[in-house]
């Protein structure tokens, strides 16, 4: 027993390496000063000084960081409209649309993310900018399936004891029911920002010729077969890494509550 | 009176859902009808197509499904099947120790399965690369050690992207497994044990069907995803190494051939949903995600 105890101690600790390990090598070359990292010659701040002096690295961080806060405002708005609406509907019709809004969370990104390059094309809307954000926007249910997990534990009388004191239905909306969602707003919030910030199949699917991402970037520097490993991209990633963590800590910080 | 305030309430409702669903069945419900469209030739039709004046062809799906690229779409699922099945090996070890062993650790254990997760895929497999490439760690480490002389091949082979495989989708396993094995009451374990059970048969009889609804989420969450990935072959891919998804990709993306690409992809997008309905079948369980 104790033998056992001792081996699924073992496994568990060499998995959690597993899971851990390629994400040091990455972080530890960005360090380095040698371009490869079979020898460490060193400590340096270079890589990160010269990543942010890449103009093509800066431009494609500061896409990832707008369209993630664009569709992130718009997403959450759309999601607060359903959710509120839902709510007051039979409860089939309110489990017809969950099914239908769950259907974007579960179908597999390469999907979702031809069947928007055809429908572009068909419709002839140009690919770019705009056709990223609508593509992400498409992940809305996220912050819906939130909300509505949030009003689920809500008990009425709240919003019953505005009404009887004479609040009108907007200002009940904005006085109780707003201020009681937002920790799911907050959390469905950063659950979106982290998807459209890693999304990178519906992104360079729908992404025009000259527009990056922090993720397309990282593909097209490094991605595809022969192309080795570079130090300035180890930086950047690095710093992508500190900022998702950040959200992941961020997010089951706000959830708890 | 009632009814005219009844009315003014379903028009709200209705101002207020329009909008996001309208949305999203533009963007999402209509562009999935749009590829059935395009595979068949009815939407977007090719240069020859027109040219032969055919309003619907079958062609497309005719050239989707020639030996090539169904031995293709085979190896794909192999991979899948062989991923999922690595995940579940490793996955339950895991599951299992943080739901019963985790104790005051529980939370930051499960912290640490998900943390990944929030990173994207394209870094992930990158992290893969930096690790077992040529100039990666692994390497390094053996070179200066003196156990070899020269960098060893790591990548760009079935191995690596096996392993990179795994190492993508091993929390998609381990969360949903976590999620079923804790909710299984320890009485139950310790009545087993109570009524001469071993430890052994407890875990075969007790808590492995019990755990059943997890295994099934995460099969799911790993085997679709997997079987049309195509940021990890081509990461940590040999030239050979061809998967449906990097061919969806290429048809699309380089190619630009919309007919055969959405016929490839419907193909591929159907024998997932078949998979998809035999697991179900056969585990007899609902789809509860």
């Amino acid at each position: 027993m104790r033998m056992g105890d001792f081996l699924l101690k073992g496994a568990v600790l060499l998995i959690f390496a597993f899971l851990y390990a390629p994400l040091a090598a990455l972080v530890i070359g960005s360090f380095n000063a040698g371009r490869s990292m079979v020898e460490w010659k060193g400590f340096t701040l270079d890589w990160y000084v010269r990543a942010f002096s890449n103009e093509r690295i800066l431009s494609a961080v500061y896409n990832s960081f707008w369209i993630a806060g664009v569709v992130t405002g718009a997403a959450v708005l759309m999601a607060l409209l359903a959710a509120v609406a839902v709510d007051k509907v039979s409860a089939r019709i309110q489990s017809g649309v969950n099914n239908v809004l769950y259907l974007s969370l579960i179908v597999p990104e390469i999907a979702e993310a031809l069947t928007l390059v055809l429908f572009f094309l068909w419709v002839n809307l140009p690919f770019g900018v705009g056709a990223v954000i609508l593509g992400h926007l498409v992940w809305f249910p996220l912050v819906y399936v939130v909300l509505r997990a949030r009003m689920a534990g809500l008990p009425k009388v709240y919003e019953d004891a505005a009404r009887v004191l004479g609040a009108s239905g907007l200002k009940t909306f904005l006085n109780v029911t707003l201020p009681l969602l937002m920790p799911g707003i907050i959390t469905g919030g950063l659950l979106i920002f982290t998807w459209s910030w890693d999304s990178f199949i519906k992104t360079q699917f729908t992404r025009g010729p000259g527009f990056e991402t922090l993720p397309v970037y990282i593909w097209n520097a490094v991605g595809g077969r022969g192309r080795g490993i570079s130090p300035e991209v180890n930086a950047v990633a690095t710093i992508s890494l500190i900022i998702s963590i950040t959200l992941a800590i961020l997010y089951t910080r706000f959830r708890s509550r | 009176m009632t009814s005219m305030k009844h009315q003014r309430k379903t028009g709200l409702i209705l101002l207020l859902l329009l909008p996001p669903l309208l949305f999203y069945i533009l963007f999402f419900l209509v562009p999935f009808f749009t590829v059935v469209g395009v595979s068949v030739g009815i939407i977007l039709p090719s240069e020859a197509q027109r040219a032969r004046g055919e309003f619907f062809t079958l062609r497309y799906f005719q050239d989707a499904l020639d030996p090539v690229f169904l031995r293709i779409l085979g190896r794909s699922l192999a991979y899948a099947l062989a991923t999922t099945v690595g995940c579940i090996l490793l996955g339950f070890p895991v599951a299992y120790f943080i739901a019963f062993r985790g104790g005051r650790y529980k939370n930051f254990l499960i912290l640490l399965v998900i943390l990944p997760l929030w990173v994207t895929f394209v870094l992930r497999a990158y992290a893969v690369l930096s690790l077992l490439g040529p100039e990666g760690v692994v390497n390094s480490i053996l070179i200066n050690l003196g156990v070899i002389q020269q960098p060893l091949f790591l990548i760009y082979n079935e191995f690596a992207v096996m392993l990179g495989m795994l190492y993508g989708y091993l929390p998609f396993m381990i969360l949903p497994l976590y999620a079923s094995l804790e909710k299984i009451s320890k009485t139950v374990i310790e009545a087993a044990k109570t009524l001469g059970a071993n430890s052994f048969t407890a875990f075969l009889r007790i808590t492995l069907p019990l755990s059943k609804p997890g295994l099934i989420a995460g099969t799911l969450l790993t085997f679709i995803p997997a079987a049309g990935e195509f940021v990890i072959p081509s990461f940590l891919g040999g030239p050979s190494e061809v998967f449906v998804g990097t061919m969806i990709y290429s048809a699309f993306i380089s190619a630009r051939n919309w007919n055969w690409g959405s016929a490839l992809s419907l193909v591929y997008i159907a024998l997932v949903l078949v998979g998809i309905t035999l697991y179900l079948k056969y585990s007899r369980e609902e789809l509860t995600i």
